[in-house]
């Protein structure tokens, strides 16, 4: 249990690191075509795709990323002055209740969408694009299960706290 | 009525403290399958698909990722203490040099939390140090913090604009004038102050030659002021896009910090990382704000609002005074990012058949926004002061002091509200 937890965390924190140097490549992108094309009045549609090609892979697995580091905004008037049982409960059934059904729900109507694509062979409209749509495409399958994943992690760390926490206070009551 | 009931709902479960993203779709998926079947979903996919191809939203990790490199540098700092030396030796120096840096950290970082939390830690204890009045130092940190609500390329404006559907560049020239004025209000009110109520912001002893003063100031303000009206020259001019010059100024606080010799390639990791999270969480209350908009307007509940409201007497003012007491108050509890994604779309079909000027009426939405930010006993603003405050400084010393800058808050709110064509570039 403990060992898979380990090699969970490893994976989501690799993601990470992924999804930032991802951050880095689309600026440099986006700063690429603007020169490119005020002094050399040379643009390439496909590097101008490439650019939101990034920006959603940096964003759609970022949000798991984020989602393990308990990054996304909560309102913490009451959660703040939570025990640290309270907030594992919360977390447990806020993961397993809200953030779960609409993850499996995108991964599902997801496999679908990017399979129409590889399918139908869909390249960009565009003259000049990217080929092979349905690699975009992918990215929303490929992000929601690692995003399931993430859950998996967050929850199984909430049921130690939890644990922990009856453990402690058992020793308490000795 | 389902998309009401799904509002009120998911509004009770925020305040069990679930991040707000998924509160929003997991109540949304839960209503949805109850009422309308699993099959609405079935078109998630193709909306995120478009966010995704979404570039005008592109601007915002970039911004994001320039404001973190100019924080990391400690730009603020040296800002800070600069200008406070420059300025601290008349009455109400101090304030107003906190004024001015905090407008510039808002024209270059756009997010709140962190001017208010940088000058917090420097600037009040030097204010306090001095015999500063305790509400006025307060309130000066809380007020100029948010301007970053308000002052281009603020965040808030980019995603304002992609909602109602018009040009971010726009928005942020319509921004310039009221910004501008709200400084000003500031500015002046402590002018006022150390006339009348002199021992309220006493100024400071400064024993260094003032040419070395002004030589350092001058060395820490004008390259990042460069930056900033590089990005907002090149948005304004129609050189380039918001998307565009943002990547120009990520690239610039780059350079700024080679030039600080602050730059290292596992500090730009950092702040990359930094930036992915900050970026997902936005997306993710995106995401979780289509889930819930997919069931409120398949429901039909966006007739019902808009029926309501262009029911209401009083032409488009009812209207835009209910709007503004609804955001003024959602503004207390929940961030800029989820009004601005769950109640804002509501809102724009019902202003566009009222013939609102949608401009004009994001400009009213972010500074009462930033207005709500401020106002005790939720606003954003104050928390984060009261974390980096000395521990014995009062909430309420905090509370007394703001309640000036809401007043020109207002004011200028009003002034906006009243002339909308003198007061908004085009």
């Amino acid at each position: 249990m403990q060992f898979m937890l380990i090699s969970l965390k490893k994976v989501i924190d690799s993601v990470g690191s992924i999804c930032s140097l991802i951050m880095i490549l689309m600026v440099i992108n986006v700063f690429y075509n603007v020169i490119a094309r005020y002094f050399f009045n040379d643009v390439s549609i496909g590097m101008q795709e490439l650019e939101w090609h990034l920006f959603a892979a940096m964003f759609m697995f970022g949000i798991g990323y984020t989602f393990k580091e308990d990054g996304h905004v909560r309102v913490d008037i009451f959660y703040d002055n939570m025990s640290e049982k309270n907030q594992a409960i919360i977390n447990i059934i806020g993961g397993l209740f809200f953030a779960l059904p609409i993850t499996i729900i995108i991964l599902y109507y997801g496999v679908d969408f990017s399979h129409e694509a590889y399918s139908m062979n869909e390249d960009s409209p565009d003259p000049g694009g990217l080929p092979y749509r349905w690699i975009v495409r992918a990215i929303i399958p490929f992000s929601s299960f690692f995003l399931i994943l993430c859950i998996v992690y967050v929850t199984l760390n909430n049921f130690n706290i939890l644990k922990n926490s009856f453990k402690n206070h058992q020793g308490l009551l000795k | 009525m389902i998309g009401l009931i799904l509002f009120g709902i998911a509004l009770l479960f925020l305040f069990m403290g679930y991040s707000v993203a998924y509160t929003f779709a997991g109540v949304s998926v839960i209503v949805g399958i109850a009422f309308l079947g699993l099959d609405l979903f079935a078109f998630m996919p193709y909306r995120i698909m478009s966010i995704m191809e979404n570039t005008i939203l592109m601007a915002i990790p970039m911004f994001v990722f320039m404001g973190i490199v100019l924080q990391k540098t400690g730009l603020a700092e040296r800002l800070l203490e600069s200008s406070a030396k420059l300025f601290g030796s008349v009455s109400g120096g101090l304030a107003i040099s906190t004024i001015l840096v905090g407008s510039l950290l808002a024209a270059s970082t756009g997010v709140v939390g962190a001017s208010v939390v940088a000058m917090g830690v420097i600037s009040l204890p030097v204010m306090l140090k001095n015999n500063y009045h305790q509400p006025t130092a307060t309130g000066v940190i809380c007020a100029s913090g948010t301007l970053g609500q308000i002052i281009p390329p603020s965040i808030i404006l980019i995603i304002l604009g992609d909602v109602m559907g018009v040009p971010v560049g726009d928005l942020f020239k319509a921004a310039v004038i009221p910004g501008f004025l709200l400084i000003l209000g500031y500015v002046i009110y402590i002018l006022l102050l150390g006339k009348f109520k002199p021992e309220f912001c006493p100024p400071m002893e400064v024993n260094e030659n003032k040419r070395e003063l002004l030589l350092q100031a001058l060395k820490d303000i004008v390259p990042p002021l460069i930056l900033i009206f590089s990005v907002l020259g090149s948005i304004f001019s129609g050189i380039a896009t918001p998307t565009e010059s943002a990547s120009i100024g990520a690239v610039g606080a780059i350079v700024l910090s080679m030039f600080y010799g602050s730059f290292s390639l596992k500090g730009i990791n950092e702040i990359s990382l930094e930036t992915v999270k900050v970026t997902s969480m936005i997306f993710a209350v995106l995401i979780g704000a289509t889930a819930f908009s997919m069931v409120f307007s398949y429901s039909g509940s966006e007739y019902l609002i808009e029926e309501f409201f262009l029911g209401l007497p009083g032409d488009k003012w009812a209207f835009i005074l209910i709007a503004m007491a609804a955001i003024l108050i959602l503004g207390f509890f929940i961030d800029f990012i989820e009004i601005a994604f769950l109640v804002v779309p509501i809102l724009t079909p019902v202003a566009m058949a009222l013939d609102i000027d949608l401009i004009w009426f994001a400009i009213l939405i972010s500074m009462n926004l930033q207005t709500s930010f401020l106002t005790p006993p939720f606003g954003f603003s104050l928390f984060y002061l009261k974390g980096v405050a000395p521990k014995n400084l009062k909430t309420t010393t905090i509370y007394k002091g703001v309640i000036p800058f809401i007043l020109i808050q207002v004011a200028v709110l009003t002034l906006v509200l009243l002339f909308p064509k003198q007061l908004i570039l085009f």
